[in-house]
């Protein structure tokens, strides 16, 4: 289980992004963060990764605090997908996803048969295989994204007896992984919406990867996530299972808008914005 | 093919290459000799006018492109990875500059204190580039949490040109001769004669490519951006720190030896690419044993072309830089 | 055929051109009844060799100001210095009012300013040994020292042959003149082409330039040039205050030991020349052609 327990946290240490934050993220759940830009989704996400550090607070993994392991045993459990991937150079799909695979590597050790199975069977659980061998920056924006999540995919896979067993301790054996996504489909035409979001449901239910999401579409949000937490300027508004967590008052309070939720015949939760509330800010 | 394999194959067929022009490079120069004589022991050494210009004048400059070629090659291809940039060279940060300000310095004040066996001028120029990437290095520091790639090129690029404009200042009051000195060694000089600036370069050049060597992954993820990297297990601060370190490294080495030659740092990263694809595990090594081949290659051209004045190498490596860079820019992608 | 008779047209041209040239050279004769009549009193001087010149010929009492790098006649240094080649001071030299100033023939804006004050100027242009005595009366005529200019110049034609007729029938030894090169290596060594007047000293001296073939006053000599020219002497010719220290001198010489298999090194035969006369071509050309022709050929000048 990957914890957050009051958690406070500024780029500067004067000035907090996050005051207080508690949220628990238990295997096979999906859970997405959601609230306003600026309102500090993405240092969220950073914390619970392992990349920051809280000032206040700790951030652990079945109780032992992030800090204690390596980046590499770190990168083993924990893979994030920003939201957009620019290359500076020309990789191959192939190339981009292998690099998902680097944390198990030693320090001059080279990928082997093994590793390149991983990451075939990561592009092929995307739907990407086909896509192995192209340039990266010739894909669309969907299969960009798909690919990424595919070397996040490949990033936590433990094979049994290779070395990434050797190491980091009891956090390694008892969940699947965690998948951070950063607004994952921000960039995206509709269609790559909803392509990602069954993407991730299904790697959910086959691979039992807990997913941690954060993004400011409550359609979203609201389709694919059991548990939501809604931030706002730094603190925890609302934390629980979606039904509860994300109601009108509660739109009201983080996003200043008046919106009415109902659910479709699919079954999918629907949140249509209709006005602004009344102040026109988010209350305070 | 795995990736061994292609290692394999980039190593040998890159490294025969280098092993070719060696071979080739001190047979052939404007004075003709004749390898049977050169390898003709019964024959005096003081007598054997093609020994000893085989040996003395054009192994120890071979063996001095192919270390300068390398270092800038290898150089290059860090210093684009650092700041993820294929048009970055080993000049761009200014560390070329600082060189050139010290050498400027030692040729128009007459300076004549070596260390440790390097004369005055190399020794001077080595000193200056490292006084830039410490003040470089310093400024990029100065914020908060490590090293910003943006300061790093913003702070590079204005000690480049504040010592650019020292150098015409001590230009201004050096003499006719001096001035054309300095102008001759700018324009790059291989001719080493021993093997002594080579063997003072030698502590340098290893530690810097044995930091390239770890580099080689850290650089791959580098390009995704340091956040990516960094969510991949990468300690980002420390593997730019050392990259930046041991491209300047690299860099102040090869010019201590050669004077600041330009394009190799460029052309040959691009090169590379173009031939094994970006994947620097490939790329390094490649570059290396390219950059070496190249301006050894070069140095020759440079000698034999406008026979018996010798031309400086810089300008053979320039006039092959600008249309390889005319092509780029015009070939399809 | 048009191009045999355009030939000769030429060959034409430049016979007369030729012609012309040595009239305007030698000038209309004149007969001084009167003592000489200085036409230049205030001159200025931004060339070394040229003030030497005008001391020579006794013009040096109307000398007002000389170059950065005058330093003989010893008088020249309570002088005030107006900048030298690359860097002329003009408006310290307006400031001086002189009514004539030595420049370089390069120097292409200052002689425009210096004509548009309606300032006169002689144009020195730095050529061969010959051209000295050249210059020397040319100098002396513009400034109306014709006389003692043309007996300076005479006694230099005639101080140049007496070192020829003396190295006469010498060996002459393969040199090497290196006027330059990085300090305490071999690196960046510059060393005296086929034309100029080092090479001309050279010569007169009883020497053989091994760069003799090259057309250029200048060559930056690489070790392999060096080695494969096997000079006999190698000479280091510099000016006096470019010398190297007395402490390093030794160590300067080390220096040439990576070409230990070259004869002047093995030999020992490395000299140091550390003299105006040599570097400065002026009107101590003799005394340091004798001094070169000494180095070549000790035997003969005791």
């Amino acid at each position: 289980m990957l914890q957050a327990a009051d958690v406070w946290f500024g780029y500067e240490a004067a000035v907090p992004v996050l005051r207080g934050i508690s949220l628990a993220v238990v295997p096979g759940a999906i859970v997405g963060i959601l609230g306003p830009n600026g309102s500090g989704k993405t240092t969220l996400l950073r914390l619970l990764a392992g990349t920051r550090h809280p000032q206040r607070g700790a951030i652990t993994l079945n109780g032992a605090p992030l800090g204690r392991f390596s980046r590499a045993a770190l990168a083993r459990r924990m893979a994030v997908v920003p939201q957009e991937t620019h290359l500076a150079f020309d990789y191959t799909v192939a190339e981009v996803a292998m690099m998902g695979r680097y944390p198990h590597l030693g320090a001059f050790e080279i990928e082997g048969p093994s590793d390149i199975e991983v990451v075939d069977e990561a592009l092929d659980a995307t739907g990407t295989l086909p896509l192995k061998h192209r340039p990266f920056a010739t894909l669309s924006g969907g299969e960009k994204q798909r690919v990424v999540i595919a070397a996040a995919l490949a990033q936590i896979v433990r094979l049994p007896g290779h070395r990434s067993l050797r190491e980091g301790g009891q956090a390694e054996e008892t969940d699947e992984g965690f998948l951070l996504l950063d607004e994952p489909t921000a960039s995206l035409d509709l269609a790559y919406q909803l392509e990602i979001a069954a993407l991730l449901k299904r790697l959910r239910d086959e691979r039992h990867v807990a997913i941690v999401i954060s993004t400011h579409d409550l359609a979203l949000a609201a389709t694919l996530c059991e548990r939501i937490a809604l931030i706002r300027t730094g603190e925890i508004v609302a934390e629980g299972p979606t039904a509860e967590a994300l109601t009108r008052e509660r739109i009201r309070q983080v996003y200043g808008v008046e919106a009415d939720i109902f659910t479709h015949a699919s079954g999918q939760r629907i949140i249509v914005p209709i006005r602004r509330a009344p102040n026109g800010r988010p209350d305070a | 093919m795995t990736l061994e394999r292609r290692f394999a194959r980039t190593l040998l067929g890159f490294g025969a290459l280098l092993l070719a022009t060696l071979v080739f490079a001190p047979i052939v120069g404007s004075t003709p000799i004749s390898l049977r004589r050169v390898f003709d022991f019964s024959v005096p050494f003081a007598d054997n006018t093609d020994a000893q210009i085989f040996f003395i004048a054009r192994l120890p400059r071979t063996l001095a492109g192919a270390c300068v070629g390398a270092l800038f090659a290898a150089a290059g291809v860090v210093f684009q990875g650092l700041l993820r940039n294929p048009l970055a060279t080993p000049f761009t940060l200014g560390v070329s500059t600082g060189a050139a300000l010290g050498a400027v310095l030692a040729i128009t004040f007459n300076w004549s204190i070596g260390i440790a066996g390097i004369s005055a001028v190399p020794a001077a120029a080595f000193a200056g580039s490292l006084v830039a990437v410490a003040i470089v290095y310093a400024l990029a520091q100065a914020r908060h949490r490590g090293l910003s790639t943006t300061v790093l090129l913003l702070a590079g690029v204005t000690m480049n040109a504040f010592f650019s404009a020292m150098v015409l200042f001590v230009q201004y009051f050096a003499s006719f001769a001096d001035t054309y000195r300095t102008l001759r060694w700018l324009m790059g000089d291989l001719d080493v004669s021993s093997y002594q600036p080579i063997l003072a370069a030698l502590p340098t050049t290893i530690a810097a490519f044995a930091i390239f060597a770890w580099l080689a992954r850290p650089l791959n993820l580098l390009s995704l951006g340091p956040d990516s990297a960094e969510s991949r297990g990468l300690d980002v601060t420390r593997a730019q720190r050392g990259a930046f370190l041991s491209a300047s490294l690299a860099t102040g080495a090869a010019v201590s030896i050669g004077g600041p030659i330009g394009f190799v740092g460029i052309i040959i990263p691009h090169l590379v690419r173009l031939l094994v694809g970006p994947d620097h595990r490939l790329v390094l090594p490649a570059a290396a044993l390219f950059g070496a081949a190249f301006l050894v290659g070069c140095d020759l051209i440079a000698r034999t072309i406008l026979a018996p004045v010798e031309l400086p190498v810089g300008i053979i490596t320039a006039l092959i830089g600008g249309p390889f860079f005319l092509w780029l820019l015009i070939r399809r992608p | 055929m048009a191009a045999h008779s355009q030939a000769v047209n030429v060959r034409a041209h430049c016979l007369l051109a030729a012609a012309m040239a040595t009239l305007v050279a030698v000038g209309p004769v004149r007969q001084p009844t009167n003592p000489p009549i200085h036409q230049f009193t205030r001159i200025i001087s931004l060339v070394p060799a040229a003030t030497e010149m005008l001391y020579a010929i006794g013009a040096g009492p109307r000398v007002i100001a000389v170059s950065s790098y005058d330093a003989y006649p010893p008088d020249v240094k309570r002088l005030p210095s107006v900048g030298a080649l690359l860097d002329p001071n003009v408006e310290r030299i307006l400031s001086l009012k002189p009514d004539m100033v030595i420049v370089y023939g390069s120097q292409m804006d200052l002689k425009q300013q210096l004509a548009r004050a309606g300032i006169d100027i002689f144009d020195y242009r730095h050529a061969g040994l010959a051209d000295i005595a050249a210059t020397i009366r040319a100098l002396g005529r513009k400034t109306g020292d014709g006389p003692p200019a043309d007996s300076v110049a005479l006694r230099i034609e005639r101080g140049l042959d007496d070192i020829r007729r003396k190295v006469a029938g010498r060996p002459r030894p393969q040199t090497l003149l290196v006027f330059g090169r990085e300090r305490l290596a071999l690196r960046g060594v510059y060393a005296s082409g086929g034309i100029g007047f080092l090479h001309d000293m050279l010569q007169t001296a009883g020497g053989a330039n091994v760069f003799e073939d090259v057309r250029m006053q200048a060559v930056q000599a690489s070790t392999e040039q060096i080695l494969a020219k096997r000079p006999e002497v190698i000479l280091e010719a510099r000016a006096a205050n470019s010398a190297f220290p007395t402490g390093d001198r030794q160590a300067e010489l080390d220096v040439w030991k990576i070409l230990a298999a070259v004869p002047a090194v093995r030999n020992g035969r490395v000299l140091f020349l550390f003299d105006d006369r040599i570097v400065i071509p002026g009107p101590r050309v003799v005394e340091g052609t004798l001094a070169m022709a000494k180095a070549l050929h000790p035997e003969v000048f005791r």
